[in-house]
């Protein structure tokens, strides 16, 4: 168990998720890996993004991957990456490629209707992961 | 997971399978790391003590396996757990996932770690179904093993 993969969005649920994939990696000595996605094909529907947007998506991104990255103590590896497209498709993606061990991610992200007890996003990613996921509550 | 997110206490289904035996390496890995104790639930529909032993309607053929199978189960689950590692057998009869929930309402672990692959029903009933439904409604977080 070598790489933890944390799929972030500045929600709740993905704050908790990054604290416990932070107690998780220290446990058993595993590289933190932080995932944002910006869900441009959402935002895009049928229009051109200006400039201006898209670098406000970018820096808004960025943030939370800041936040996600000042949260973990020294002597944990961590990194940050950034991508596009529709976050389920994208985690996954990401996962395979990159060879994650376990990823680590909130029961529901941001945008999601009140009283569903596990996100759309969450339960695609447990659902087709070839790798083990912990989904935090 | 709570607050301080600190783990003391991981619940593993077992079943038998495959995957229930990554399940037991996982959680042990991570028991090991955090020095957590365990506990290893195994989910049956009926045992020896089912029915009415006086008038009982399940033929010994039936119920007396259910119970070397349960053992055989407990010791390939325990067998994974490295030395150093806390883990506690426990059995009980019913549907899995409500027993599973019911279990981790009275022991209060931190951690679920639970087989999730759609495998066959000869395989092990810790199907997707059940892993599921756990996932859906368990206060506490659950890591689904593949």
């Amino acid at each position: 168990m070598k790489n933890i993969l944390v799929p972030v969005d500045g929600s709740e649920g993905s704050d908790r998720a990054v604290a416990e994939a932070i107690d998780l990696a220290g446990a058993i000595g595993a590289k933190i890996n932080f995932l944002y996605v910006a869900n441009i094909n959402q935002l895009a529907i049928n229009a051109c993004l200006s400039d201006a947007i898209l670098e406000a998506v970018t820096k808004a991104g960025n943030v939370i991957l800041d936040r996600a990255m000042e949260m973990v103590p020294s002597g944990i590896d961590k990194e940050a990456f950034s991508e596009t497209g529709s976050p389920a498709v994208v985690i996954l993606d990401f996962a395979t490629s990159n060879d994650m061990d376990l990823i680590v991610m909130g029961s529901r992200g941001l945008g999601v209707v009140k009283g569903v007890l596990l996100g759309s996003v969450s339960q695609y990613i447990v659902e087709q992961s070839k790798c083990p996921v912990l989904v935090v509550k | 997971m709570q607050g301080d997110g600190e783990i003391t206490r991981i619940l593993v289904p077992v079943d038998g399978s495959e995957t229930s035996d990554r399940a037991v390496r996982m959680a042990a890995k991570i028991a090991a790391g955090v020095g957590a104790k365990i506990y290893l639930l195994h989910v049956s529909h009926f045992d020896r003590t089912t029915d009415d032993v006086r008038e009982s309607w399940l033929p010994d053929s039936i119920t007396a396996p259910v119970g070397e199978q349960e053992e055989a189960i407990m010791a390939q689950a325990k067998a994974l757990i490295p030395p150093g590692v806390t883990a506690e057998c426990h059995h009980r009869t019913g549907a899995a996932a409500e027993q599973i929930l019911a279990f981790a309402r009275a022991h209060q672990p931190e951690l679920i770690v639970i087989g999730g692959r759609k495998v066959s029903v000869v395989e092990g009933f810790l199907m997707g179904s059940v892993s599921r439904d756990v996932l859906r409604d368990s206060p506490i977080s659950v890591l689904v093993i593949k």
